[in-house]
């Protein structure tokens, strides 16, 4: 008889409960919204480079028509996914925004009027560098025009893990 | 442009309680990590936390400074590695790493990134879209390339509609023109263009990327002449054809005019009526598109 030889392991990737699984597909409510110049504007301001951000920055408010900053139509897609009413698992002891993703299909123009859906698109179940439990849920956000086209996706990714062992 | 061309660095002397205020009402962001330090205390921080989100927002605004209206931000992708503090000094840079040609701009692909006090706080990539850096045509609106997207003075497409007395009859009642639902009224050509009813938009992509503040548009005329009258069970197929593009000063802007005729064929072949549509979009040339 012969026994496999001793090999380290992988930590194991603990399953997914049902309540988490059954999350994926999820799809929330749409909500449209018209782009506002005062909205960009602010948007604008607040991404000013400078040391005090309205205070160096000569921007005047964005006429109708003008083309939005690139993430503009969904600038954090998981504070958006909540303000949609999709629920954003945090099934470990902490949760955190681990990375955003924006693709942009159409320019988005002051005046427009934006329709935006969220979807819980995969819960995946993983394990930290030093084999704590980690899941990662990624959250994606589309928007079209008021024309129906789609003007962009936007994606992010919600990581959940144990906290180390004091 | 080529690969390892590195992109004009943005630096922020400190990310500020301002930027984060600024932010969190800009965005309808009020998670308190942000802004609160007992907040940001009671989830192991040394003090609140900067926005991944933001950190993103001004990387975009690095690449669109870069581009400085020449070009599009298509894809940006932002992994927040490290959490910076409030008040931490942060930079924003990247290179260039591939560049492709397509129709009418390159594809290139870069790399970004974020360095605060940790060092790379965030790593990422992104697609931008460039135009040439002069074409010949910088102040102009009908260029070459958008008339060759209408195909100007070639067929366009042909697009067949079957003409119902129920899509005349709910013509009638949604322009109160009170008729027979078996012959549509004169003005019932307009339900049957490709372009209104977004069959094909053909300059669609030309038209985003003029980089001048739009400042108005619409239609300018409608002309149409009939052989006969349209009538309920008709098979129409439309023949659109572009037969001019220009541009004038105008009131409200340079104005940049796309004429298209549609011929209005029935099952026969034969000609039922031909339309003359003219649509005009009004620019300021002093002013860039992005707001």
């Amino acid at each position: 008889m012969t026994t496999a030889p001793a090999r380290a392991e992988a930590p194991a990737v603990p399953p997914l409960s049902r309540d988490l699984r059954a999350l994926v597909g999820t799809v929330s409510a749409p909500r449209t919204r018209t782009v506002l110049a005062s909205d960009v504007h602010r948007f604008r301001l607040a991404t000013a480079a400078g040391e005090g951000a309205g205070s160096t920055d000569p921007a005047v408010v964005p006429a109708v028509g003008s083309v939005v900053p690139p993430t503009f139509f969904c600038p954090d897609p998981l504070v958006a996914a909540e303000a949609l009413g999709l629920p954003r698992p945090r099934p470990l002891a902490r949760t955190i925004d681990g990375g955003s993703r924006w693709e942009v299909v159409r320019p988005v123009r002051v005046g427009d009027t934006l329709t935006l859906v969220a979807r819980i698109a995969s819960i995946t179940p993983r394990t930290t560098a030093d084999g704590r439990p980690m899941v990662l849920t990624v959250i994606e956000v589309i928007a079209w025009n008021q024309d129906g086209h789609e003007v962009g996706v936007a994606l992010a990714t919600s990581v959940s893990y144990e906290e180390r062992l004091p | 442009m080529r690969a390892g061309d590195t992109i004009p660095e943005l630096s922020v002397d400190a990310a500020t309680m301002e930027h984060i205020v600024r932010w969190s009402a800009a965005i309808d962001d009020y998670t308190p990590i942000h802004f609160d330090p007992e907040a940001a205390a009671a989830r192991g921080m040394d003090g609140p936390v900067v926005n991944g989100p933001w950190k993103a927002a001004l990387l975009a605004r690095m690449l669109e400074s870069w581009l400085d209206g020449r070009g599009t931000v298509a894809r940006l992708d932002c992994r927040y590695r490290k959490p910076d503090l409030v008040g931490a000094a942060l930079t924003f840079g990247g290179a260039v790493t591939a560049v492709t040609a397509a129709a009418g701009h390159d594809v290139v692909e870069c790399d970004v990134w974020v360095a605060g006090a940790g060092g790379r706080t965030v790593t990422g990539s992104a697609t931008v879209h460039m135009r040439p850096a002069h074409d010949g045509e910088s102040d102009t609106l009908a260029t070459e390339r958008l008339k060759s997207a209408v195909r100007l003075g070639q067929e366009l497409g042909r697009f067949t509609y079957e003409v119902t007395a129920g899509d005349i009859a709910r013509f009638r009642a949604a322009v109160g023109d009170p008729g027979p639902d078996t012959v549509a009224p004169v003005t019932f050509y307009a339900a049957l263009d490709p372009v209104e009813r977004r069959d094909i938009l053909p300059d669609a992509e030309v038209l985003d990327e003029i980089p001048y503040a739009r400042t108005g548009g619409g239609n300018a005329f409608n002309e149409v002449e009939y052989e006969r009258p349209i009538r309920a069970g008709d098979v129409i197929t439309v023949v659109t054809t572009y037969t001019d593009v220009y541009e004038r000063d105008g009131g409200s802007g340079r104005l940049l005019f796309r004429v298209r005729t549609n011929d209005l064929l029935d099952a026969a072949g034969d000609l039922v009526a031909r339309t003359r549509m003219g649509h005009v979009m009004a620019y300021d040339l002093k002013r860039r598109a992005r707001a």
